[in-house]
């Protein structure tokens, strides 16, 4: 039996390495993004984006809401994308074949009319069968197309759009009045060179959303919920910032994003068949960029703010960790020839293995680290001191960066009106590594096997909907 | 080993604990000062406005403390920039900003943080505080990096009349077109003249300056306009245009026949998109046979223009039912129940 303890032994030693490895370079992205949040954090941002909201320059915008089965929150999505304060866009809500009421709600809320279509096909969809014009609003349009996927939606509505930029959006979310021009003011002020922009996607639920704006940010009950919203902070915060100040920027969420079209047609635009398509698309973007020795940047900002509704149930979230999880390592999979190519510089040296060995591995470590020090624990096959070790690395790997991500979200956004939120949500981070974490460790195990095994679907949420007048 | 990694870990922990006690006491912080701001600035606002408005000479007493004066009053001064009309209140203002605010800007300006300096270099456009324009011309001179810092130094220097911002505009090769215009917006129509003279003005700021006169709409910058449609350069060219369609005007019709037949599909859209907003019903040929161009845009722009013409649906309809093209009779039956605005 001595191989086997020797077996164990040295999985516990590379498995601690792993982690405290994982822990540092979480820290050294903190201090990347951390200076920078901090510069900006009391800087008046309604009178940085006062100029562009009157600026007839302002470049003109098309909002793609893709909606499957969205009735119960997309006319609220779209109410909250007619609100947007920016001085020229047109709304397109993509109704993907949905099988409820989707698109009679859309039709009946804004009194759409059908109109003939003369679409352009910068890519083939699933076929478009009709397209409305709101009498209300003429800068609201719904298309009717079979169902192709979200990805599909996206392409058809990007064929259908007549401006230049288009941000994507989640037909469940809803956008702050000012996000888009947030947003948009990098790609305006770097005169195009940032070719697409990714902003704060936050959980909504507690919060009190009223008429599709949100007025009052409060914190959830349920601890899941919670935990998430501390996920989203360091996700957001930490990764993404970190990685977008150094160009290395491989997602812009599909809940909110901005991009430039003409990229995305260079690109090939969004991938069908793969459930990780706004990953991909990026992914793509910087290949685009880098074989054309272009200068064109992708960037994430810290405070334009999109609303999520997320999952609220086990089995909801469950599936959507698996979806994300077999996304990530389909998109790893398809571009696996930039993984380490010197050509595509640092995201082929840094971002591409980061997202391989830390997003996508350490599922595969943290899992098999659960299982030692359980069973050390159990069986006494592994020494005390081994087993206290990879538990220590294993609280302080989650706790100590969750909390660090509390502090930013502080620095950048301090909505939460009291000290008790924010004690709250500190003192949930503690707890994360006792029971989220392994559970969802758990289910990107799983996604990582149905990415194996091909299998998986866009998947759906049972959504409550978040805004209280949808809700009623 | 174990006595090592417990002590790395209690480090973590106590940062923790650090990280937390930080938060707790500079939220409780935060939140006790906007408290304080926004209560003085509630007991002071309708004797403050009745200040600034000239109602009477007596000036409501501010807080002693520095920070909370200089808050309550940009609070104050914020609300009524937004709101005044006239000179006098303007002046006014102006007055109340650089007895109170100078010198604690002039500070920041020094010393203060990116967020402070650019907040305050905010303020002090808003509040047009033109003393301090030697100060923000040092500022904007020490500068390194082009951010946000530099274009607001920049903007409140226009904002001041400031000739060197011409030269600063001229010097700058990365400058973008829209935050040239934010400059042309805030300059004295003296200094927009000197430009216009400038026979060697880098093709940038030819650009922003065509572009800013079409949305002034002003006729006496029109042929500057016009005369730029001949120019060498394309992107000149349709910078031309697009001001026009601004203008909703040019001189003679003629000058936009060999637009129509241009070998660009950008001159061909603009000059279609023009002939429709000009409703020049003696180019609907030429519009009927575009509706059928191989670009979508000239297409879109050409069936757009013919159902702006006062037979513009009769136009729509033929090009609908008869029209030799597939696609013109796609674009036209599309037009035929979409509400279009007017496209800039």
């Amino acid at each position: 039996m001595d191989w086997l303890n020797w077996l164990v032994y040295t999985a516990a030693i590379v498995i601690i390495i792993y982690m405290a490895s994982v822990s540092l370079l979480y820290i050294g992205m903190f201090l990347v993004a951390g200076p920078r949040i901090r510069k900006e954090r009391q800087l008046n941002r309604e009178a940085h984006i006062e100029e562009i909201s009157m600026n007839k320059d302002t470049f003109p915008i098309s909002v793609l809401v893709p909606a499957y089965n969205e009735e119960v929150g997309v006319v609220s999505t779209a109410r909250s994308m007619l609100a947007l304060n920016y001085p020229q866009f047109e709304v397109i809500v993509i109704d993907d074949g949905s099988s409820d009421r989707t698109s009679e709600r859309v039709i009946a809320e804004f009194r759409m009319k059908e109109i003939d279509l003369a679409i352009r096909r910068y890519f083939d969809t699933a076929e478009v069968e009709r397209a409305y014009q709101s009498t209300l609003f003429p800068h609201l349009f719904l298309i009717q197309k079979q169902n192709g996927g979200k990805a599909d939606a996206l392409n058809a509505g990007i064929n259908f759009s007549k401006y230049p930029y288009f941000a994507a959006i989640d037909g469940d979310s809803l956008l702050d009045r000012d996000a888009l021009l947030k947003t948009m003011k990098p790609i305006i002020d770097s005169n195009g060179k940032v070719t697409a922009t990714g902003g704060t996607v936050r959980i909504a639920n507690g919060s009190r959303i009223v008429r599709s704006e949100v007025e009052e940010i409060a914190l959830p009950k349920t601890p899941i919920v919670l935990m998430q919203i501390i996920e989203y902070f360091r996700a957001f915060l930490i990764g993404r910032l970190g990685l977008s100040r150094m160009n290395m920027l491989l997602i812009v969420s599909g809940a909110f994003g901005v991009f430039e079209k003409n990229r995305v047609i260079k690109a090939g635009g969004y991938k069908v068949n793969t459930v990780g398509e706004d990953m991909e698309l990026i992914v793509r973007m910087h290949k685009s960029i880098k074989d054309e020795r272009s200068d064109q940047r992708i960037e994430y900002i810290q405070d334009p703010v999109c609303w999520t509704e997320a999952p609220s149930t086990i089995s909801s979230l469950r599936s959507q960790r698996r979806r994300w999880q077999r996304g990530l390592a389909e998109t790893l999979w398809t571009h696996k020839s930039m993984l380490l190519n010197p050509k595509y510089k640092g995201i082929g040296l840094f971002a591409l293995p980061y997202y391989l060995f830390v997003e996508l591995l350490s599922a595969i470590f943290e899992l098999l680290g659960y299982v030692i020090i359980i069973a050390g624990l159990v069986f006494a096959f592994i020494s005390w001191e081994i087993t206290l070790i990879m538990f220590i690395a294993t609280v302080v790997y989650g706790s100590l960066i969750s909390s660090l991500a509390v502090l930013l979200e502080e620095w950048t956004y301090h909505k939460y009106p009291d000290v008790k939120s924010l004690l709250k949500l500190f003192v949930w981070s503690l707890t994360e590594a006792f029971w989220y974490r392994p559970l969802t460790v758990l289910w990107r195990c799983e996604g990582l096997i149905a990415a194996i095994r091909q299998k998986g679907s866009w998947g759906n949420m049972q959504r409550k909907g978040i805004s209280e007048e949808e809700a009623a | 080993m174990i006595t090592v990694i417990l002590w790395i870990s209690g480090a973590f922990l106590l940062l923790q604990v650090i990280v937390l006690l930080y938060l707790s006491v500079s939220k409780q912080k935060g939140i006790r000062h906007d408290q304080k701001v926004h209560q003085i600035y509630k007991h002071v606002l309708v004797d403050y406005l009745a200040y600034l408005d000239g109602e009477t000479d007596q000036e409501p007493s501010l807080p002693q403390e520095e920070q909370i004066r200089v808050k309550v009053l940009e609070k104050l001064l914020s609300g009524y920039a937004s709101n005044i009309k006239g000179s006098e209140n303007e002046q006014r203002m102006r007055r109340t900003a650089e007895r109170f605010l100078a010198d604690h800007y002039k500070h920041v300006l020094q010393k203060g943080s990116w967020a402070e300096r650019v907040n305050t270099l905010f303020f002090i456009e808003d509040y047009q505080m033109n003393v301090l324009q030697p100060e923000v011309k040092t500022h904007y001179l020490s500068l390194k990096d082009k951010d946000e810092e530099y274009r607001q130094s920049l903007r409140v220097l226009a904002s001041f009349g400031d000739d060197s911002v011409l030269g600063m505009l001229k010097n700058d090769e990365d400058i973008a077109v829209g935050f040239m215009k934010e400059c042309f917006r805030r300059l004295p129509a003296a200094l927009i003249e000197t430009l216009k003279k400038d026979s060697e003005l880098p093709v940038q700021i030819k650009l922003g300056l065509i572009s800013y006169f079409g949305e002034t709409g002003y006729y006496e910058h029109l042929p500057y306009v016009e005369a730029h449609l001949t120019h060498e350069e394309k992107e000149v060219r349709l910078k031309a245009f697009a001001s026009l369609c601004q203008y909703r005007y040019i001189s003679s019709a003629d000058k936009i026949s060999p637009f129509l037949s241009s070998e660009f599909w950008e001159e061909r859209m603009y000059a279609s998109r023009l002939t429709g907003l000009l409703q020049l019903t003696r180019y609907s040929t030429t519009l009927m046979k575009l509706a059928g161009d191989s670009n979508w845009w000239v297409r879109f722009a050409a069936c757009e223009a013919l159902k702006q013409m006062p037979d513009g649906e009769v136009l729509l309809t033929f090009a609908a039912e008869g029209h030799e093209d597939l696609y013109a009779r796609d674009m036209a039956k599309q037009l035929q129940t979409l509400k279009t605005g007017v496209s800039r």
